[in-house]
């Protein structure tokens, strides 16, 4: 029987603190990316060997987009987004994994058995989701109180530019960034809990024709490449927004131009120009 | 512009087409119109605040209805707090596109 459950499935209940499976997911996430940074960091060497450099490209290449993009103040968010990203991919990729969402143990729910999983991808639950993205909003504000200062953030954010207009942009100002929180948490556990359900129901059919059409055996497997590719790109799209929040958060006039266009001589006068029509019909 | 001897001495067509050829041929140019303009970053990824901002869109709106459901059901004033709300939530929703738009471009 084909069942998957919207919300993540207790599996122990110490005290008051319910355990679920995803969040089984999150700290297989979490010990998996420890143990690689305790590895690596152990035997890491200046001119890295193939597996460190493997290990080395998506850390490089996200942080050299985050200095890209990120403005002056990059240094300062950029182990953020960074962590964001790798973390983020990880727990997508989880669900990936043989054995997540399919090995569990079986229990009665409405007459019915199921399978309640005994790891479920950290992503696919919204509590997840909605607490990345609050440290994500927290780190965006946290940023922009510390270059612009408490109250500079608390009078852009609840006093409107003409006063009088506070009482009727306070609240719209409140609702928007409450949309960013809720817009950021929504659309990774909608991404990844999709692909769950589309796992398990080409899962569910191929299962069922498989003794008449073997070849159908591969059809997941197609569904599994795909799920490979969201993963990543859900991952680069919450890290890389929580990036632009911070870099629209932080003041303006420090925005970053690059060093080498300050470092450029003054412009020479030229012989000929065509943006003057007044000399190129003379 | 960059003039090599032979171009120089012909007539504004010909200057139109060396320039042409010029920048086909990607040779610099130089104009004296001004300093030239700073070469900026690349900008944020606009793709994403794009992704963003259409989600952002339909949530501003379900959360103004949703608080102003929420404040009429515990003042027992339905529908005034809903209309309110829904109102706000379609206001923030042009709001967020104008927060969004402006701080890009200031940058």
């Amino acid at each position: 029987m084909l069942h998957v459950e919207i919300q993540a499935e207790p599996l122990l209940q110490i005290g008051p603190l319910t355990f679920t499976n995803s969040m089984v997911g999150a700290l297989l996430t979490t010990v998996l990316l420890l143990l690689a940074a305790w590895f690596f960091l152990r035997r890491a060497s200046l001119v890295p060997g193939r597996v460190q450099s493997l290990v080395e490209f998506p850390i490089e290449w996200t942080a050299q987009i985050v200095k890209d993009n990120g403005g002056t103040h990059w240094r300062s968010f950029a182990p953020l987004v960074v962590t964001i990203f790798i973390f983020v991919l990880l727990a997508n990729w989880i669900g990936l994994l043989p054995g997540v969402g399919t090995i569990g143990y079986h229990e009665m729910v409405n007459g019915e058995e199921v399978l309640v999983p005994f790891v479920r991808p950290a992503s696919a639950d919204l509590n997840f989701t909605l607490g990345l993205a609050l440290v994500s909003f927290f780190a965006f504000i946290g940023l922009g109180v510390r270059k612009g200062g408490v109250m500079t953030y608390l009078k852009h954010t609840f006093i409107a530019e003409p006063a009088y207009m506070t009482p009727l942009m306070t609240p719209i100002h409140i609702i928007s960034e409450l949309s960013r929180v809720i817009s950021l948490s929504f659309r990774l556990f909608g991404n990844v809990f999709a692909g769950e359900v589309l796992l398990a129901t080409m899962l569910f059919l191929t299962t069922a024709v498989v003794f008449v059409l073997p070849l159908a055996f591969f059809v997941p497997a197609v569904f599994l490449s795909l799920e490979l590719v969201f993963g990543f790109v859900q991952a680069l799209v919450f890290a890389f927004l929580t990036m632009a929040y911070i870099v629209l958060a932080l003041p303006e006039h420090e925005e970053h131009v690059q060093p080498e266009a300050e470092a450029e001589p003054p412009p020479t006068h030229s012989t000929h120009s065509t943006a003057d029509p007044a000399r190129g019909a003379a | 512009m960059t003039m090599t001897p032979d171009d120089r001495g012909h007539g504004d067509e010909d200057h139109r087409d060396t320039e042409d050829w010029n920048q086909g041929n990607q040779i610099q140019v130089e104009r004296d119109d001004g300093p030239p303009a700073p070469r900026r970053a690349i900008p944020t990824p606009n793709w994403g605040l794009a992704f963003d901002l259409g989600l952002r869109l339909g949530l501003a709106i379900i959360i103004g209805l949703l608080l102003g459901l929420a404040v009429d059901n515990w003042l027992g004033t339905r529908p005034t707090f809903t209309l309110i709300g829904l109102v706000f939530g379609v206001a923030a929703a042009f709001y967020t596109i104008w927060d969004v738009a402006n701080k890009s471009m200031n940058r």
